[in-house]
């Protein structure tokens, strides 16, 4: 969204103390916002960064950072020279200090990519710049891999040492190339993964630790073939070597990784999708979901269990065959792990099915035009108890979305990749608050009798859940834009395109 | 009430913002508590008056003038926000003891002329008064907390008058307006408009000229009006040293806002059935606000500061090293009446602002320093109602931040409402509205009415017409008018 506002804005940031000047000066200056971001770190929001286009020079532009705290509270401001189309695009937070990704459209001195490095004062510490070419290639083999809780291209924080910036390579045999930035502002290592001729490799960032940098990879043995082996990947954060390369295929069974994080009782713990070995990435129907313990160092992952849909959740749901319930296919969106060891399952249904109007265009553009939809129905809350069975499945109601498919032929996985690619399902994100005892579902859809819009439902580890509203005044060219704030709450950001003012807000969410 | 135009909406929110139109008085039934009566109620002549201010011709020269009538214009329009906005009361104790010293300078100094100067009250928070140049002296609130004595408070008056005998407003704008119409400046400005590259950094450097030597005139100034108000005084017989301690407090009035020594929460929740945890939990979560830092420090803000420090003021004034003094942790005793009454006020304008936190962080600060508990326990009780109502109509972050320092008591405040569950804050609006048993005052049934409306949703129409049978001649009348 960019803004232009004009020099009174300005003057507030200048904090000039001379009296009554702003009409005379008016229209003197116009300002930019080139892009807001989240600075976050370990995946939680902790402040933001504000990026502005103040000035336009010959052969630049003059741009205006501003660092706010998780209240919105400036605690640090920069000014910096930079090529003419600048875009900040990630943010990360280490150790009082701030990491900023950015992307130059222009590629003003022969790179689009690079980072900075601030303090939490805005003084600049380094940059890294990340330059393709002078990239070798590595040694790995190839595959696709679809959405899950990662990073395809951006950064993260590792703790205590710095920050981890993950691109991915232009190179034909895909793969990535990692970079280590430490808190000196200066490249400690960097690291390319890319396949061999010929073969295809897609790896995407799943978590970093002190010790490990943690990567998803999925190798194929050519661009265009169907069948994938998964494995994960660890990158010693000392020096970026590989330090495993656990295959994720073990006994018939193929494990995506869908989540890595600490557990409440501090060991790391991984949550993947199971698929059967012969049915996995193209024509992949999931049948459960797993979790197990990883060892960061080694890639050891002791399974604590497979929870196969069909027989582990036939208690508390009327399972069709392995992967498909009564109520439709099974989209597991995330697994919180409660305080009192219990785990919850946030899920939804949905269903392949056909539309009227489909079969109609499909007739009239002689079959190019896909007749499939999905139909994405409740979500369901599955709790899991202490002994890691199935307790219960409580569903939260909400009516119908049917979303175009592509294609007719796509697999159950695929098309649940697809759909959670394109946003859509009513799941948003989860938000597990300050101090992780209530959990908090952030969704969109029409729930209940209620219009469409964005609920949060709240949940802790005793039965049920309680349902927040947001609800905002219509008023004509003001369009609201919701997206995640610091634990607890979500940002609203007001437009007002008549004025062209924006207002941003942090509301609770429970 | 029905086809009648309101001034906000929801409709009833406009009883919290504006519950003082009129003198209120009497929230305790053993104690009366007095509002001020507000500045658009008491002050419509000075209104109409500003309303209709015209710029007199001084200039000869256009551009001159046109610069001139911005400056005094914008300066106008200023004064009568204060007025229109309620920003200044008409308090009786406040600016009595103000015009008593006023009175007592002018006997004492025949040789100045201050017949054009007029004091008024800001309920502002910020310790600190200001001279509009026209004869306009606006003392704050916020001030009044930290002053003890008469002498005290003579000094920064004095230093106001100074201003106004020596009219350096008019000095300002004179030497402003030559340089902005000055060759050199208009050149620079037209340049920098008609520039492709560069605009804002030449810009910036024409107006960080311009605010350098603005500072440093002001700075000068500023150290004349010390001198002449240190003079007025000595001569109306206040003691000047005893004065002086009023600058060494003002170097640490901040702590009001950034200290973690003026309350503990703990003594104000602990015995609710509230979940207070919060208080203890040390959260794994920390934010930017968590972290330590500073803004900038930018060498060029810093050298147009326009007041010289406070500690330098003190040692010339009195032409002695300073002692350390003690302040702004705790209120003393002395000067109680005045700072009782600043308090009020300026718990209530924040309160009407809806500066929650804010206004929450002054009530327990009250209560600390035993200042009438039913009062502020009232407010207190309005406070979390608001909050209630603001979380139900996404507006709690706006209410609840107060961008406050880490590590203060301010924060503290801030962090528990971001933090306090709806439940929560509904008990603890009931629990501070029923701090006292057998209640049955106005004020007890007005806060009561607002927590029904705000927090029980009970209709609003019916409530307020409940409490206006019930008391038909009350002190919140004037909210059933249509604006």
């Amino acid at each position: 969204m960019k803004s232009k506002f004009s020099l009174i804005l300005l003057g507030l940031f200048l904090n000039f103390s001379s009296f009554s000047q702003s009409k005379a000066f008016e229209n003197v200056l116009e300002i930019e916002v080139k892009s807001t971001v989240e600075i976050t770190n370990n995946k939680q929001i902790v402040g933001y960064a504000f990026f502005y286009k103040i000035d336009k020079l010959k052969k630049s532009a003059l741009y205006r950072l501003s660092i706010l705290d998780e209240n919105l509270k400036e605690v640090g401001s920069n000014e910096f020279e930079g090529s003419k189309e600048l875009s900040l695009k990630k943010a990360s937070y280490e150790s009082n200090q701030i990491l900023l990704s950015f992307y130059d459209y222009e590629k003003k001195d022969g790179y689009e990519k690079f980072v900075k490095i601030f303090d939490l004062k805005g003084k600049e510490l380094g940059n890294v710049v990340y330059n393709p070419d002078s990239k070798k290639g590595g040694m790995m083999s190839s595959a696709v891999a679809a959405q899950m809780d990662a990073i395809y291209e951006g950064t993260d924080n590792i703790e205590g040492k710095g920050f981890v910036t993950v691109y991915q390579s232009k190179a034909k045999t895909g793969g990535v190339d990692v970079q280590m930035i430490g808190l000196n502002g200066k490249l400690a290592w960097e690291q390319s993964l890319t396949a061999e001729k010929g073969d295809r490799t897609d790896l995407y960032l799943m978590a970093t630790t002190p010790n490990t940098v943690l990567l998803f990879q999925m190798d194929r043995d050519g661009m265009m073939d169907r069948d994938a082996k998964l494995f994960l990947v660890g990158l010693s954060t000392l020096d970026g070597k590989v330090l495993f390369r656990k295959p994720l295929d073990v006994k018939g069974i193929s494990y995506e990784p869908m989540l890595i994080k600490n557990s409440t009782d501090g060991k790391l713990k991984i949550v993947s999708n199971m698929y059967d070995e012969n049915d996995k990435f193209f024509k992949a129907k999931p049948i459960g979901f797993s979790v197990g313990e990883l060892n960061d160092v080694s890639g050891e992952i002791t399974t604590i269990k497979d929870f196969n849909f069909l027989n582990d959740l036939g208690e508390v749901l009327n399972m069709k065959n392995e992967n498909k319930s009564e109520d439709g296919y099974i989209k597991a969106h995330n697994i919180c792990m409660m305080q009192d060891g219990t785990m919850v399952v946030i899920g939804e249904f949905f269903r392949k099915t056909v539309s009227g109007g489909g079969i109609a265009l499909k007739m009239l553009s002689q079959g190019v035009v896909s007749a499939a939809q999905a139909t994405i129905e409740n979500m369901f809350l599955l709790r899991i108890g202490k002994d890691l069975k199935a307790k219960g499945l409580e569903l939260i109601e909400k009516d119908k979305e049917r979303v175009p498919l592509i294609s007719d032929g796509l697999s159950i996985g695929l098309m649940s990749r697809i759909l959670t690619y394109q946003n859509s399902f009513g799941y948003m994100y989860t938000d597990e608050g300050l101090d992780g005892k209530k959990k908090t579902i952030l969704a969109r859809g029409s729930f209940g009798e209620e219009k469409y819009g964005t609920i949060a439902l709240t949940f802790d580890e005793k039965k049920g859940f309680t349902q927040k509203r947001f609800d905002f005044e219509r008023e004509k060219k003001v369009s609201y834009h919701i997206s995640k704030g610091k634990p607890g709450y979500i940002m609203i950001t007001k437009y007002n395109a008549k004025e062209k003012s924006m207002a941003v807000n942090l509301e609770k969410i429970n | 009430m029905r086809g009648t135009t309101w001034l906000l909406i929801p409709k009833y929110l406009f009883i919290l913002l504006h519950i003082s139109f009129i003198s209120l008085t009497a929230i305790s039934q053993q104690k009366t508590v007095v509002f001020s009566e507000l500045g658009s109620e008491r002050y419509k002549n000075k209104i109409v008056q500003l309303e209709k201010y015209t710029v007199p011709k001084t200039y000869q020269i256009k551009d001159a003038q046109a610069w001139y009538e911005e400056i005094l214009t914008d300066r106008n329009k200023s004064l009568l926000s204060m007025f229109k906005e309620n920003k200044l009361v008409y308090d009786t104790l406040l600016l009595n003891k103000c015009n008593s010293i006023l009175q007592r300078i002018i006997a004492a100094n025949s040789a100045f002329r201050f017949d054009t100067i007029q004091l008024y009250i800001n309920r502002s928070i910020v310790a600190n008064a200001a001279c509009y140049g026209e004869g306009t002296v606006i003392i704050n609130a916020g001030l009044f907390l930290w002053i003890d004595n008469d002498d005290e408070l003579a000094l920064v008056l004095a230093h106001e008058f100074a201003h106004q005998l020596l009219d350096h407003s008019s000095d300002k704008i004179g030497k402003s307006i030559k340089i902005v119409t000055s060759d050199d400046f208009k050149t620079a400005l037209k340049d920098i408009k008609k520039a492709d590259y560069g605009k804002y950094d030449r810009f910036r450097k024409l107006m960080k000229d311009l605010n350098i030597e603005s500072g440093r005139h002001s700075t000068y100034k500023e150290g004349e009006a010390d001198s002449l108000g240190a003079v007025l005084i000595k001569n109306a017989g206040f003691n000047v040293p005893t004065a002086a301690a009023i600058l060494l407090k003002l170097d640490k009035v901040d702590e009001l806002f950034t200290s973690d020594g003026l309350y503990s929460l703990k003594d104000f929740f602990g015995k609710t059935t509230a979940d207070i945890t919060f208080l203890d939990a040390k959260p794994k979560y920390n934010g930017l606000s968590s972290a330590n830092v500073t803004m900038n420090a930018d060498k060029d803000i810093d050298s147009i500061k326009t007041h010289p420090d406070c500690i330098k003021r003190y040692e010339s004034i009195t032409g002695k090293t300073h002692i350390p003094v003690s302040c702004c942790t705790t209120i003393s005793n002395s000067y109680e009446a005045f700072k009782q009454r600043a308090l009020l006020e300026m718990v209530r304008y924040l309160y009407e602002n809806n500066s929650i936190s804010m206004c929450a962080h002054l009530c327990f600060f009250a209560l600390k320093n035993n200042y009438d508990p039913v009062i502020y326990n009232y407010f207190i009780s309005l406070c979390f109602s608001n909050l209630f109502y603001s979380d139900k109509h996404l507006e709690r972050f706006k209410v609840a931040n107060a961008y406050a320092s880490k590590g203060s008591n301010l924060k503290q405040v801030q962090d528990f409402f971001f933090n306090l569950s709806s439940t929560d804050i509904e008990i603890l609006s009931a629990q501070f509205l029923n701090y006292k048993e057998d209640n049955s005052s106005e004020d007890f049934e007005f806060t009561r009415m607002i927590y029904n409306i705000q927090v029980k949703m009970k209709d609003p129409d019916a409530a307020l017409s409940n409490f206006n049978n019930r008391f038909p001649k009350n002190k919140y009348q004037y909210l059933n008018q249509p604006k």
